[in-house]
């Protein structure tokens, strides 16, 4: 059978009215339960994979793939109407997509979000359809010390995006990825940094904590904004879709996201929530109006959205193609393989090839669905940022209790929760934007891994990072953009000393 | 930079300084190791004297900003949105309040109590409240602990 037969051979499985229905079933709850302050797609997966033991293989897998793409988007929701990121890969959503709420534009920020998510979605199942051998091969060749220097080089690259100074950025950086190190150390088994509490043993989630930066943050601060009332602009569908201008604006963004998004996915680590960052400086440096990013631009949001979808689909090519996960959520779909006796991998395609192609054709289709079920509810959702802050934060603030402790159902997360609520606030009146801080936790176990494997494998010989292309490109330029600007300074300082003198 | 810039970025900077000197302090029996191999204190020691440099160099930074001159309180900051701090007392005892009542009646009492709380403080009053607190404390029970089975906290006196 040729390749075009089976993908067709594929829809016709998917089309079936029972996967159909199970498919908008998966893409609603998805979406329903990702909206969900701190579950996201990860934990509506995870709630949800219990119904999939009854259910036949191709259904079962075709209900997970609806829940994942629909978590995804439910995820963004919150980041833009309210401030509170559904999931890490949102948090950058909320640098201008809350701010296009605030401005009365919450409408077009959703809609562009599923739009950009729709395109870039059908951008990485095309890519994945025709790339998924090839491209899985070359992603082995990434060892321990290409993921250091690619967590490293996100680090030193993605924290000039959210302050101008590089000593806060890092500051925040370090404090990140101190508390990543809190816990168990994975090689040794000892304690750091417990201070003998039994709850710090198990280390401190990150939801919890983006949920106190962001959420809890933006409640205590609420009451400065008590007195102002939401405007009561028009909601007919006209006003609440992007302008022209917008969607223009928004094309280029929505598939270089796609794009880029679909190749770091690829790669080993939190691929989704690196190409948002990526994604977000991208579209400032290549903005026409670069001063607009932090206040509203819609490419802020149209780039990582499409960027965060883009990363998931590609994030499935390992999966499929080697059985091999690089990141939780692949992880948790390859549970739900498990659970119906299917190993995934190379043998894949030629054992159960029908439902291989079945899953990739249902995954199109998922994306159709996730793009009709939730452009028309945009003005429903939209509906939530005109809420006066007196009724909606309480809610906000119990949604992100019960967020922080759904993670381990610890009551230990709440308080990490609190506490970094209370320095959320600080940083924001501080001006200091807390990203960073959320990136050093998340890369922290990362970094640290595979620096300890690499100076293992080089025998303590740093040097030899730069002998491996891979790595040595990514070192080499994370180190220019690092202290590139610096050099810049130091230049424009000397010549407006010569000018005066 | 404002007056209200300037002093939550000193409190910032002491704060982290102090968790630096923490860090430090806590992993100073952790052992370090080589660069040939790392053991378990290399990374915490590290980034806690990391932590402790940026954070001395932010505080000489905010220093010399204000022998600058570039700290004003001349009313060129009215964009930014005023200090609430008796408001924001009130949400962290509210926070506190919750986790205390959790643990002694449940998550359903928690919720209505600082939905309740939350609302007053806001300028909800009268049935508004009561069905705010109320009403949302029901709504979370129902999607959360019954339909998502997530089983939320009882308390030890229920």
């Amino acid at each position: 059978m040729t390749g075009i037969e089976e993908i067709l051979n594929g829809f016709a499985s998917a089309l079936s009215l029972t996967n159909l229905l199970v498919c908008l079933a998966g893409v609603a709850l998805g979406t329903l339960v990702g909206v969900l302050p701190g579950l996201g797609p990860v934990g509506a997966i995870s709630m949800l994979l219990p119904l999939t033991f009854s259910m036949e293989p191709v259904s079962a897998l075709i209900l997970v793939a609806g829940v994942y793409f629909g978590g995804m988007y439910g995820g963004s929701t919150t980041s833009i109407l309210v401030n509170v990121p559904g999931e890490a890969a949102s948090v950058v959503t909320t640098l201008d997509g809350y701010k296009m709420t605030q401005k009365g534009r919450a409408g077009a920020a959703l809609a562009i979000s599923a739009i950009g998510s729709f395109i870039a979605g059908t951008i990485g199942m095309v890519l994945l359809t025709f790339l998924a051998p090839p491209i899985a091969r070359m992603a082995i060749k990434f060892g321990p010390p290409e993921y250091f220097a690619i967590v490293l080089a996100g680090l030193l690259i993605l924290s000039r995006l959210t302050d101008k100074s590089l000593i806060r950025s890092y500051l925040l950086i370090s404090v990140g990825v101190v508390i990543a190190l809190v816990g168990i150390d994975p090689s040794s088994g000892m304690l750091r940094l417990t201070f003998d509490s039994p709850w710090l043993v198990d280390g401190v989630d990150f939801i919890p904590i983006i949920m106190g930066l962001y959420g809890l943050a933006e409640v205590i601060g609420s009451l400065e904004q008590v007195h102002l009332k939401p405007e009561k602009t028009d909601l007919s569908l006209k006003k609440l879709l992007p302008t022209r201008t917008e969607m223009k604006r928004s094309t280029g963004p929505i598939v270089r996201g796609g794009l880029l998004g679909f190749f770091m996915g690829l790669l080993p680590g939190p691929a989704n929530i690196l190409s948002t960052y990526a994604s977000y400086g991208l579209e400032k440096k290549l903005s026409k109006h670069p001063e607009e990013f932090g206040k509203g631009a819609i490419e802020g949001v149209a780039g990582p959205e499409s960027a965060n979808n883009g990363a998931s689909t590609g994030a499935l090519v390992p999966l499929l193609s080697l059985g091999v996960p690089f990141s939780p959520m692949p992880a948790i779909l390859l549970s739900a393989f498990m659970i119906q006796g299917i190993t995934p991998g190379p043998l894949m395609m030629t054992q159960h090839s029908a439902l291989f192609w079945a899953l990739i054709a249902s995954m199109y289709i998922g994306n159709v669905m996730l793009l009709v079920l939730n452009l028309p509810m945009v003005g429903l959702f939209a509906k939530v940022s005109y809420i006066q802050p007196k009724v909606l934060m309480p809610i906000v603030m119990i949604f992100c209790f019960i967020g922080a402790y759904s993670v381990r159902s610890s009551m230990f997360d709440v308080i990490v929760m609190i506490v970094f609520g209370i320095f959320g606030y600080l940083l924001r009146k501080a001006k200091m934007e807390p990203s960073p801080l959320v990136l050093g936790v998340i890369l922290g176990p990362v970094l640290e891994s595979s620096l300890r494997q690499s100076t293992l494998i080089f025998h303590g010989d740093l040097t030899q990072f730069f002998a491996r292309p891979i790595s040595c490109t990514l070192l080499v330029i994370a180190f220019l953009i690092t202290v590139w600007p610096l050099i810049g300074k130091l230049f424009r300082r000397k010549a407006s000393r010569e000018k005066a003198s | 930079m404002s007056q209200t810039v300037f002093r939550a970025r000193v409190i910032t900077a002491l704060v982290l300084l102090v968790l630096g000197i923490v860090v430090l302090w806590q992993s100073r029996d952790l052992p370090f190791g080589t660069l040939n191999r790392m053991q378990a204190g290399f990374f915490p020691i590290l980034f806690g004297c990391l932590m402790s440099g940026l954070s001395l160099a932010m505080l000489c930074n905010l220093y010399r900003s204000r022998k600058n001159g570039a700290v004003t309180d001349d009313g060129s900051h009215e964009d930014e949105e005023p200090v609430h701090l008796r408001g924001a007392l009130a949400f962290v005892a509210i926070f506190v309040l919750f986790v205390l009542v959790t643990n002694a009646f449940g998550f359903l009492a928690a919720s209505v109590v600082a939905m309740a709380a939350a609302g007053y403080v806001m300028g909800l009053r009268n049935w508004r409240l009561a069905v705010l607190s109320v009403g949302t404390a029901a709504v979370i029970w129902i999607i959360f602990d019954v339909w998502l089975g997530l089983s939320l906290p009882h308390g030890a006196w229920l």
